[in-house]
């Protein structure tokens, strides 16, 4: 009878193997499974219904129910669905997409106007006033945006602002938060012995803004935009309060007038459009709207993590 | 009867207008203060003016569609407070938001704990796919969830039809309302917090968690005992925000009730902001929505006052 013999070499070499591997990570392997198969269940769970959205696009409403979940359907189907989001209101979602981008540019610019400038002063100069602004800046910041919206939506009733464009834009101005992260962000990056050089130098308060200040912001203003750029965007609760006139509506606003519409999440009894080749606007056209609300915001997001970090480690001493 | 300290308290108001005395700072406008005038301007249009609007407003009746400031009394209050929908949309968001927050809480610090056992590749790439999520907004996400829960659609349809449940009314219903709005919450905010939290246990210092080894600690003791404290500071500002967000929810419960129609297990007035928004809106009762954006204001200004002075988080920056 053949026997194989042990190979202790090979032994010696599996335990040396786990024992560096051991050494390596820090836990033993059991602790390492348990750890992989809970990040393997948050996986699926945050993942699949993103995947599910994005392939939803290219299916019809019968390849929805037939098709594996997951399953991609026609590319071309995409291209299709765009053309009857179209035959809505006379293409109305383009002014929502356009409104979106509209809205949160110049919103995001009037918030960088305002913010930059306020949270270098807070940190940099000492005027009259200046805790109590940051007391009231850190009070303001901790309270939701939403939690203003009803009794803003009455003070711009009396401004003649609702159903304009500049119901969406010109509060956000306001933008503690951002002016609160741009003190921080002077207070880490900005040495005071720069400062007291520059003073020495002559410089005013207003040069030290100009010369110094703004151009060390580069790195804050990325952070800010991509923070305000979700906000501004994601923002439904004031989008859908102060503007009724359907095409100036934003884009997560409009999903709802789309929706409400059409019956098509659950189909009802009259569909909203009928096209010549007899389709009705059904969940693929829905998840194409959810696809293009959520694309711009999962772009910042994707690229934000390097821009955050290089905000928060970049100082003026390192540059 | 002038005293002679009165001259000279006299003698001190009048320095102090020319700027003389030590120790005060003199009044002088300084060019700077131009820096903040247009966030000053902003602030007390649109973050404390909203607060002041709702304040009058509160106090005030309308007539031929005009408002009569201070008319009303405590009208207003009486009215809302006696409202059976402002109760339940009340009882509704604070059952809602113990339950997000519990189980937020739990997730976040829970899962980033999870993944901080090693420093590997699979962590940071968790991480970055973790705070995907949050990318979507509420509309997005209220379409998205309802496609999850209808079983002929749903990638886990298999799971809900082994269940027993073949389409979305079997089971989703108003009396499990809150348990379903508190599993999209934590699919849209917990993402976000695990990658926080996980960037912060990145920092805990490789000498710390050596020497607690050394001692004797396993990879989960290092994980309660080293890595939790480093990130205390930060779970007690997330549980504040959370609450406060949970407390404010419209977006998504809005939706779900728009899609949904006739069928939904929301009902229109669900959370306090929904029923504000009917009062404003459907009602033209600037008085009522002004008491309910009140009361949101106090139990988010509280929160804000409870993590300024319990946390002492930014005390330092103020002292400076």
């Amino acid at each position: 009878m053949e026997r194989t013999l042990p190979n202790p070499q090979g032994r010696r070499g599996f335990s040396a193997w786990l024992k560096h591997w051991m050494f390596r990570t820090g836990i033993d392997p059991f602790t390492y499974l348990i750890r992989l198969a809970i990040i393997l269940i948050m996986v699926i769970f945050f993942v699949v219904p993103l995947i599910w959205l994005f392939t939803a696009t290219t299916k019809t409403n019968d390849q929805l129910i037939h098709l594996p979940p997951l399953a991609i359907g026609s590319l071309s189907y995409i291209k299709k669905a765009w053309d009857y989001i179209m035959m809505f209101y006379y293409g109305v979602a383009v002014h929502w997409v356009f409104n979106s981008f509209y809205y949160v540019i110049i919103g995001l610019m009037l918030s960088m106007f305002t913010a930059v400038p306020a949270g270098f002063a807070l940190a940099v100069i000492n005027f009259r006033g200046r805790k109590w602004l940051l007391w009231l800046t850190l009070l303001v910041m901790l309270v939701p945006g939403d939690a203003l919206v009803l009794p803003m939506y009455i003070e711009l009733f009396y401004m003649k602002m609702i159903d304009t464009q500049w119901a969406l834009i010109i509060p956000a101005a306001s933008y503690p938060i951002g002016v609160y992260l741009v003190f921080q962000y002077y207070k880490s990056a900005l040495p005071a012995d720069v400062v007291a050089a520059a003073r020495v130098d002559g410089c005013s308060d207003l040069q030290l803004f100009w010369y110094i200040g703004l151009p060390l912001a580069r790195n804050i203003i990325g952070v800010l935009a991509f923070t305000n750029f979700a906000n501004l965007w994601s923002n439904f609760f004031a989008a859908n309060l102060f503007i009724d006139n359907t095409y100036l509506k934003t884009l997560p606003a409009g999903i709802s007038v789309f929706i409400s519409n059409c019956s098509a999440i659950i189909p009802g009894p009259i569909p909203c459009i009928h096209s010549p080749d007899g389709h009705y606007i059904g969940r693929a056209e829905v998840a194409l709207l959810g696809v293009i609300s959520t694309l711009p915001v999962l772009i910042v997001f994707a690229l934000a993590q390097r821009i955050v970090i290089r905000g928060t480690t970049a100082g003026a001493i390192k540059e | 009867m002038t005293t002679s300290a009165n001259v000279v308290r006299k003698g001190n108001i009048l320095e102090r207008f020319r700027g003389g005395t030590k120790g005060r700072r003199p009044f002088r406008f300084n060019l700077a203060t131009m820096l903040v005038i247009p966030y000053v301007i902003a602030v007390t249009l649109f973050s404390f003016g909203p607060f002041v609007v709702a304040l009058v407003f509160s106090f005030s009746g309308f007539s031929a569609g005009k408002p009569e400031l201070f008319q009303a009394g405590f009208k207003n209050y009486i009215d809302v407070f006696s409202d059976p929908q402002f109760r339940e949309a009340y009882w509704n968001v604070i059952r809602f938001s113990v339950m997000a927050t519990i189980s937020g809480f739990i997730g976040s610090v829970g899962i980033a704990l999870v993944l901080s056992l090693t420093r590997d590749r699979i962590g940071t790439l968790a991480r970055s796919i973790f705070f995907l999520p949050g990318s979507i907004n509420g509309a997005a996400l209220a379409l998205i969830f309802i496609f999850m829960l209808e079983p002929t659609v749903s990638p886990f349809g298999f799971i809900l039809r082994a269940l027993g449940w073949e389409k979305i009314s079997d089971y989703v219903k108003s009396s499990n309302a809150i348990l379903l709005m508190t599993v999209l919450r934590f699919y849209l905010t917990t993402g976000g917090w695990i990658a926080i939290f996980y960037s912060a246990l990145e920092s805990v210092p490789i000498e710390l968690v050596e020497a607690a080894k050394i001692d004797g600690c396993g990879p989960w003791q290092l994980s309660w005992h080293i890595r939790r404290p480093v990130i205390m500071g930060f779970v007690w500002f997330m549980v504040i925000q959370l609450i406060a967000q949970n407390m404010m929810i419209f977006g998504e419960p809005y939706i779900i009730n728009t899609a949904l129609g006739g069928t939904s297990f929301i009902s229109p007035y669900w959370s306090p902001n929904m029923l504000g928004s009917f009062y404003t809106l459907r009602l033209g009762n600037f008085g009522m929505s002004a008491v309910v954006a009140l009361s949101q204001v106090l139990i988010t200004i509280s929160s804000s006052i409870f993590i300024v002075t319990k946390t002492g988080a930014f005390t330092t920056q103020l002292t400076d």
